[in-house]
């Protein structure tokens, strides 16, 4: 990446190392298992990668890399789909998909919502690979120049969005987020390394994984509706509607795809952010700018648009950090940079000039991935619809034992399916109330994030509170966040 | 041809069930685990893959050989699993280290190493002091010089709190005359994460293992000040920490043990093949790569070394105190959501009801039947335990047709079986 003039070349030799045979038929692999495990809740592309690790050592290293740059964008697809369909999220990053995404399945727009979560994880894909292409170098300085006030100054903007998941109750949405954020405290501080809330359980020492969560909340808590709703439950067989999208569903995704992208890409450069956090500023930004916010949350089609793309291009940014400094920016490239040391390659810099052949084949798979992953997974959207023709009763029974088996599978610990259990039951409860759900989950991703880096940034400033307004990128977030929270009071109190 | 034979093999291994042709008696007489107690991606998983890829390229396990991960609670959650699942069983060996004798007693673990039969002692990793590449200090001494003026205004930047790099900052602060409560470390949850943070300025110094930032050191962003060796690295003209008059010298090492009950015979089988390993020359390049020195002990020198450094490793941390910084954050949490529900309370007077009608014979009916696969599937087997919970459950929400019914669960629960134990060798009840 010495000089834009060298790209084309670069990237020439790059598509004609991705596109041998050898590399081709890998690059498939990967993301055809990447979309399987994706829609499998529990395995994520980490552990798939990690499983694979061992079979791939005597591979080129280029053609392993292929592999599991298939498998990361192919899981990013797949996790959509359960989302969706059943309100199981495959992965933490589709969580936010399930609250439009299985409003618009219930009113028999399931293919609509599978097909602009595919052809948004393409853009978004395509779109971030593009920026990683051109920008990798520069785009480090940028995740550098985010520090602990800068992370505390985003998950508050994020924070703030949680207006935009709340329905119409104010407070109902503030006790939601209280409770998520309680949830988060479980586990042990990292910064004293003492245990908190955990009642002496040592499951709970960890914390509460948010997919363990997500299932509980979600798919468990859809069960029991059901089975408290029986008698009011209308016919078992769901309408499943088009598989297309129509003229109106493109007008409106469309721009929620480029916003989500756009959001993705950069939350996903920074390491400490993350792929979810991602996800629920998308969604909230997606709210904000469309004309009709009060349908978001009942089934509209920006809400899985944005999102989707989000996790995607926050994929693609994730990337960076990991090939042009070496640094991990989520679970996934963790493993990668694991495996690049396995091979005895260094991610940072150098590897762009040292090892310009693995890098630029890397990258010019990833657009290939995009590819054969749309043709993947349109047509896989008339296949998914269809298993809502399985009648409720037995469609819920097998919810229950994939997602309980997902979850099992993460730790391998069934006291992770009593936590599992137990928020199940509270979600029923909180949905007989009113009490949204979304925030409680916003609250658990934030809450961590909000409290440690807010505490690096008091140790760093030495106790002095100023240190989030005099650095220039954190004060412009807060002001953001600031106001961002005062017009939603303003349309709240409006409407109210 | 190497290409269509490996495809072929890749397939043999998605497909395959568990590898066939036990030889009875002799151990291992089927796959070898290696338990590394943390995520994919860390030190610790990391050395558990090296292990695995040298064990099976140098041909020193004739059957297969798999990395599992148990992260949690430093360690020690892998560790309680690894006691009691393995119990008898050491076709299963823990890859762990120096930062496990911490959280072993931070962490109030149920569980020690003493329950655990050593193995082998691997590798010794040492640390590094870096600044960011534009850093005012250019030497440790002058590092050292302000540290003493003015502690609290040096941030040190490095792994968990407890962990080896927090030990490193409390041993030097303590051998430059400082209370360990006048110590400004922050925590993060890896060495990436640190490095991130010494790279942007963010804070003034970071700690962590020399070889893993290394590459940032070569690549101009990070500048050493410093190592924990006894002496410099080949190659590197980076003073020793004793050097500059401070004598501190700190190691981490890392090692395999094998669970309790381990025959006499499995642990000569895994001595050896340890021992074969280390005498090859793809782990001797390993270790060169990674800047790890080679610290190989086995037998009863091993098992006095850990009672020693269990002993050391305690009184380090008695000494050096590291100090719990407790947060208001939960409390604050706490009061949060107190307040938010009296808000609730009050402003919604009245209009606080249940949306729907209750059919609370289904609701207890689903929890309990849900609540019940929880506790029992891992003792009734999963194929049983799955079929049994679809078929209530859908009995619950109204399905009335029997052998339908029995079929799809039958059907569901074998494919879940299939692609989690089979495949993924998920290891399911």
């Amino acid at each position: 990446m010495e000089s834009i003039t060298q790209l084309p070349g670069h990237l020439f030799t790059g598509f004609l190392t991705a596109l041998s045979p050898v590399n081709l038929l890998f690059g498939l692999i990967g993301v055809t298992l990447g979309t399987a495990i994706g829609v499998l809740p529990g395995i994520g592309p980490a552990l798939t990668i990690s499983l694979l690790l061992p079979i791939t050592y005597g591979l080129d290293p280029t053609t392993a890399f292929i592999m599991f740059g298939g498998i990361y964008y192919g899981a990013m697809y797949g996790g959509s789909t359960t989302s969706i369909l059943v309100k199981m999220p495959g992965e933490a990053a589709s969580v936010v998909t399930s609250l439009d995404g299985f409003e618009m399945a219930r009113q028999g727009r399931a293919g609509a919502a599978l097909a602009t979560a595919a052809i948004g994880s393409f853009f978004a894909g395509t779109f971030a690979t593009f920026m990683l292409m051109l920008l990798a170098p520069a785009l480090v300085n940028f995740a550098l120049s985010f520090g602990p006030p800068e992370y505390f100054a985003l998950m508050m903007l994020a924070l703030i969005t949680v207006s935009g998941l709340s329905g119409d109750s104010t407070p109902r949405a503030v006790v939601a987020t209280a409770f998520g954020l309680g949830l988060g405290v479980i586990g042990i501080d990292l910064q004293s390394g003492q245990a908190r809330l955990t009642f002496g359980i040592p499951s709970l020492l960890s914390g509460i994984d948010v997919v363990v969560a997500a299932i509980g909340f979600f798919a468990i808590g859809e069960v029991l509706w059901a089975a408290a709703t029986r008698a009011q439950a209308e016919d078992s067989v769901s309408n499943i509607g088009s598989t297309r999208m129509t003229r109106e569903d493109w007008r409106r995704s469309w721009p929620a795809w480029l916003r989500g992208s756009l959001i993705g890409f950069f939350v996903g450069i920074l390491p400490g952010a993350g792929a979810t956090v991602a996800t629920f500023l998308a969604y909230s930004a997606e709210r904000r700018a469309s004309r009709q916010p009060e349908k978001f949350g009942k089934g509209a089609i920006e809400g899985v648009a944005a999102p989707e793309a989000a996790n995607n291009a926050s994929a693609g940014g994730s990337m960076v950090p990991l090939l042009a400094l070496g640094i991990p920016g989520s679970g996934t490239t963790a493993i990668m940079l694991a495996a690049f040391q396995l091979y005895g390659l260094q991610p940072g810099p150098l590897l762009f000039t040292e090892k310009s052949q693995l890098v630029w084949g890397l990258i010019a798979s990833l657009y290939i991935s995009n590819i054969l992953l749309l043709a993947l997974n349109l047509p896989l959207v008339g296949i998914w619809v269809r298993l809502l023709k399985v009648p409720q009763p037995l469609l819920y029974g097998s919810v229950l034992a994939f997602s309980t088996l997902g979850v099992y599978t993460i730790n391998h610990n069934s006291f992770d399916l009593v936590v599992v259990w137990f928020l199940g039951v509270v979600s029923f409860f909180m949905r007989c109330y009113a009490i949204p759900i979304a925030p409680t989950i916003l609250g658990l991703v934030l809450g961590p994030l909000l409290e440690q880096e807010f505490r690096k940034s008091m140790s760093i400033s030495v106790g002095d509170p100023m240190i989030f307004l005099t650095r220039p990128i954190s004060a412009i977030i807060l002001i953001v966040a600031t106001l961002v929270l005062i017009s939603s009071l303003r349309t709240k109190s409006k409407r109210g | 041809m190497r290409c269509p034979l490996l495809l072929f093999a890749f397939a043999l291994t998605l497909l395959s069930c568990h590898p066939t042709g036990p030889t009875p008696n002799a151990f291992p007489n089927k796959p070898i685990t290696l338990m590394a107690p943390a995520n994919p991606g860390g030190g610790w998983d990391q050395t558990a893959r090296l292990i695995q890829k040298v064990l099976i390229s140098e041909r020193i396990v004739g059957t297969p050989v798999e990395v599992a991960n148990r992260p949690g609670a430093g360690g020690t959650i892998g560790l309680a699993e690894f006691v009691t699942a393995n119990r008898n069983d050491p076709h299963t060996a823990l890859v762990l280290g120096r930062v496990m004798l911490g959280a072993i007693l931070t962490n109030h673990s149920a569980v020690s190493l003493t329950e655990t039969v050593p193995l082998a002692r691997l590798l010794n990793e040492y640390e590094a002091v870096a600044v960011p590449a534009d850093s005012k200090y250019r030497t440790f001494e002058e590092l050292i010089t302000d540290f003493r003026r003015d502690p609290e205004r040096i941030s040190w930047g490095g792994g968990s709190a407890g962990g080896t790099d927090h030990i490193l900052v409390a041993m030097i602060a303590r051998a430059a005359g400082l209370p360990s409560n006048r110590i400004n470390y922050i925590a993060h949850s890896g060495g990436g994460e640190a490095a991130v943070a010494v790279m942007g300025g963010h804070v003034s110094v970071g700690v962590s293992g020399y070889g893993e930032w290394k590459p940032y050191v070569q690549s101009g962003r990070l500048r050493f000040l410093a190592v924990s060796s006894e002496n410099r690295f080949a190659g590197d003209s980076t003073p020793t920490i004793r050097e500059s008059g401070l004598s501190v010298v700190l190691a981490n090492w890392r090692s395999v043990a094998a669970p309790p009950g381990t025959t006499d015979e499995a642990r000569a089988w895994w001595e050896g093949a340890l021992l074969r390993m280390r005498d090859s020359a793809s782990w001797q390049q390993i270790l060169k790569q990674n800047d790890w020195e080679d610290s190989f002990l086995s037998g009863t020198d091993f098992e006095k070394f850990l009672v020693e450094e269990t002993l050391r490793n305690a009184d380090t941390l008695n000494a050096i105190g590291l100090v719990p910084n407790p947060s208001r954050y939960p409390y604050t949490v706490g009061i949060g959501l107190l307040l938010s529900v009296l808000w609730l309370l009050i402003s919604e007077r009245g209009k606080i009801s249940t949306a729907i009608s209750i059919d609370w014979a289904g609701l207890g009916l689903a929890a309990a039947v849900v609540l019940g696969y929880i506790l029992l599937f891992e003792h009734i087997g999963y194929l049983l335990a799955t079929t049994v919970l679809i078929f209530l459950t859908a009995r619950i929400l109204g399905s009335s047709r029997w052998a339908r019914d029995v079929c799809v669960s039958l059907i569901i629960s074998g494919s879940a079986y299939f692609v989690f134990e089979v495949v993924l060798k998920k290891g399911l009840p």
